[in-house]
């Protein structure tokens, strides 16, 4: 368990590679849902992956996609994924 | 100030942050659904799996309710960290995981009120606004 402010500095790295992340993922997030019509229209009821606001991977499952991900050499936790579908769920969380 | 947006077709309210879990060292950007009808942050399904959680490793935690019923979660340590320049906010929670066989798998992760409640917030979807100023967080780490 970290106990620390430095050990959870340590832990979360340079604060300017955090930034660029958050901001890179931001972009592509915002882009899927200005996007988000015309991707459901060619990709209705798949799962695809999105990096630097392209679409990388698609694919009727979402290992698949993952798997296509890890192929393609980019970082999970960097790459946006989504089920997108031309009559999407209303959710009530 | 931390800038979230709404989503063009759902009108969700969504910020983007990074979540780390120390134990086991997974770690990834989310999108999260800002929920103030959720008493605690939860990480999707789809996220999970997205960023490696292994649910062998984890550890089972109390079951959440809400609309759909009831869903048997796990319970996880962890650090969401959020940009408010010139800081890195770091936030200390227990988050709640869901089960990765959940349904709707593409469930969205719902920033709850762990997390909301430091934070003061400027909802204003006519005017495209979604802003949060951070009022306290457990660390804040200074860019260099």
């Amino acid at each position: 368990m970290l106990q620390t402010d430095q050990e959870i500095f340590d832990l979360i790295g340079d604060p300017h590679v955090i930034a660029r992340q958050i901001k890179a993922y931001t972009r592509s997030a915002q882009w899927l849902s200005s996007q988000y019509s015309q991707l459901a229209d060619q990709y209705d009821q798949q799962w695809i992956a999105v990096f630097n606001c392209e679409v990388r991977a698609v694919s009727d499952s979402l290992d698949e996609v993952l798997q296509a991900v890890d192929d393609a050499g980019l970082l999970r936790g960097e790459v946006l994924t989504r089920f997108v579908e031309k009559h999407p769920r209303k959710f009530i969380l | 100030m931390i800038a979230g947006w709404f989503g063009e077709m759902s009108g969700r309210a969504y910020i983007e942050g990074r979540v780390l879990i120390p134990r086991l060292r997974w770690s990834g950007a989310v999108t999260w659904v800002v929920d103030t009808g959720a008493d605690q942050s939860m990480l999707g399904p789809e996220d999970a799996l997205r960023i490696g959680v292994d649910p062998g490793r984890l550890i089972e935690g109390a079951p959440s309710f809400g609309v759909g019923g009831s869903l048997a979660t796990y319970a996880e340590p962890a650090l969401l960290l959020f940009v408010e320049l010139p800081f890195i906010q770091v936030n200390r929670i227990v988050l709640d995981i869901a089960p990765l066989d959940s349904k709707p798998v593409e469930l969205p992760s719902p920033l709850g009120r762990d997390v909301l409640d430091r934070w003061r917030m400027d909802y204003h979807p006519t005017a495209n606004q979604l802003l949060f100023e951070v009022i306290s967080a457990d660390v804040s780490r200074p860019f260099p």
